[in-house]
């Protein structure tokens, strides 16, 4: 299955156009995104780069996140459920950015350093180093799993609420729910090993 | 609940906990969980996985999330250019700020002569590859990258090389041509002069989203009327299985002018009667065979009026 498989129909996040709220001044439109931005910007850095951009990339794309944004609030269009329509637009730019990646680069460095590189600052250098075992244990059992199953479960790490990556993923609650259960089964199996 | 399974699902345990089951299942589930210690150690499992997860998930990934001070500065900014609050780009107060003065204008000396060295010179040695310095009088002949970067929807090849429907692509609403003057700072300037372009054509899967339009000028020697040749040409190209789809898409998008070149192998917009153009894609020139032959006529002369999809007005209004 393709990345393009994956991209979600931003159309399917308009509301009905009674919903829609009346366009702001540009002023307090710029204040409200940079509002969204200071709470949003980190986890959508972290979840596009989850999606393995390289941090340029990542930065890249989260800017245009936050620019769609203010596009989007400029022209009065909905502002209903705004974190899941973030990530879903932040999904959407790293697929296509990755995709793009793909198609140009046979190679490229990603972002991510292996977990054994960091070093840890506390704590006693045994407990330390089973800690640091099973963040890999964890981290190679959440790369392998479906691609969905990884996005619901990162985005749950960012602190959206079920309906929200619903939103953002174009899913159903129950399908989220399942969706991480099947996650935490494997990851469960894996960290009992 | 099943008497073959007492216990609570998982899924349920999470929606649950979420808070996102009816009162009456939530009252349930909530009474099973005092009387059952299977299931609320089940929920604790998951709990105590969730919080591993997630806490693995953050350490993996943040020590590359840098700082966010520069780029909600640079946000900041870029949403005031979008306004046109902003006149000169968003980058330079601040470079002015961090560099000293005699160090800026050493740095900007060296720009000065790189510049002089990129592009002047090599359009004084050959002037087959410049695009006259007076070209950008009339306007942005090319798009501003950061306003335009171009934006498509989903489309195959088949519904390009089938898509005819003038009712596919409407008219871009008077308003939206004006927010597109406004954001490149041109309020004001005659409209008649400038076609609101697409920079991606929508017979290559463009859209109307304002981050793919721009108020593309008549008067230049690189014009509205010389990219839709380009725009035909690629269509063309798609269509006969020479050019994927997302390579024409690109290329238009990168810089039209330099995709012309490419495209038509000339450094100068190709006369409309051109033999080294097709001015119109196959389907358009069959219909065009269709018509009465001085209209016909007419129609290959003036290549936007041959447009089918009725996004492109001409200056002079429909013949």
């Amino acid at each position: 299955m393709s990345d393009s498989d994956f991209l979600i129909d931003l159309s399917l996040l308009h509301v009905r156009p009674a919903e829609a709220a009346l366009p702001e001044s540009r002023a307090e439109v710029e204040n409200e995104v940079v509002g969204l931005f200071d709470q949003y910007r980190n986890r959508i850095l972290r979840y596009v780069l989850s999606m393995g951009l390289c941090a340029h990339d990542a930065e890249d794309v989260s800017q245009e996140v936050f620019l769609s944004l203010f596009r989007h609030l400029r022209l009065g269009r909905p502002r209903q459920n705004l974190p899941g329509w973030i990530f879903r637009v932040a999904h959407n730019l790293a697929l296509k950015q990755r995709q793009f990646v793909q198609k140009h680069q046979t190679h490229r460095d990603t972002a991510l350093d292996l977990p054994e590189n960091r070093a840890d600052s506390s704590g006693d250098p045994e407990e330390q180093l089973a800690d640091r075992e099973r963040r890999k244990r964890l981290l190679a059992a959440m790369r392998a799993l479906p691609e969905r199953d990884q996005w619901c479960l990162y985005m749950r790490a960012e602190g959206l609420s079920y309906r929200e990556i619903a939103n953002a993923l174009g899913m159903s609650l129950g399908a989220v729910a399942n969706s991480l259960v099947r996650s935490f089964e494997r990851l469960e199996r894996v960290d009992g090993r | 609940m099943s008497h073959a399974n007492p216990h609570i699902p998982a899924h349920e345990l999470l929606l649950a906990a979420e808070g996102e089951l009816s009162a009456r299942r939530a009252l349930q589930i909530d009474q099973h969980l005092g009387d059952c210690a299977i299931c609320r150690e089940r929920k604790e499992q998951l709990e105590c996985l969730a919080a591993g997860a997630f806490r693995a998930y953050r350490s993996e990934s943040d020590p590359a999330v840098c700082s966010d001070s520069a780029a909600r500065s640079a946000l900041i900014a870029q949403m005031q250019e979008i306004s046109g609050r902003r006149k000169h780009p968003y980058w330079l107060p601040r470079m002015s700020q961090a560099i000293e003065p005699r160090a800026l204008a050493l740095v900007f000396g060296l720009l000065l002569l790189t510049g002089i060295g990129i592009n002047v010179l090599p359009r004084l040695m050959s002037s087959r590859h410049a695009v006259s310095e007076s070209e950008f009088a009339f306007g942005p002949v090319v798009p501003n990258a950061s306003l335009t970067p171009g934006a498509v929807r989903a489309i195959s090849v088949g519904q390009v090389c089938t898509l005819e429907s003038p009712a596919e692509t409407a008219q871009i609403p008077p308003s939206v041509k004006k927010m597109v003057f406004h954001e490149y700072g041109m309020d004001g300037a005659p409209a008649l002069n400038y076609e609101v372009d697409h920079l991606i054509t929508p017979a290559l899967g463009g859209t109307d989203d304002i981050r793919n339009l721009w108020p593309e000028p008549y008067s230049s020697e690189w014009n509205a009327r010389v990219k839709d040749q380009l725009e035909n040409r690629l269509h063309e190209l798609v269509c006969e299985g020479e050019l994927d789809l997302a390579t024409a898409q690109h290329d238009i998008a990168s810089n039209w002018i330099s995709a012309y070149r490419k495209y038509f192998h000339t450094d100068r917009p190709l006369p409309a009667d051109s033999k080294l153009m097709n001015p119109l894609p196959a389907s358009r020139r069959i219909r065009q065979l269709m018509m009465d032959e001085p209209r016909g006529e007419l129609i290959a002369a003036i290549p936007e009026v041959a447009n089918d999809f009725g996004d492109y007005s001409h200056p002079m209004g429909a013949l």
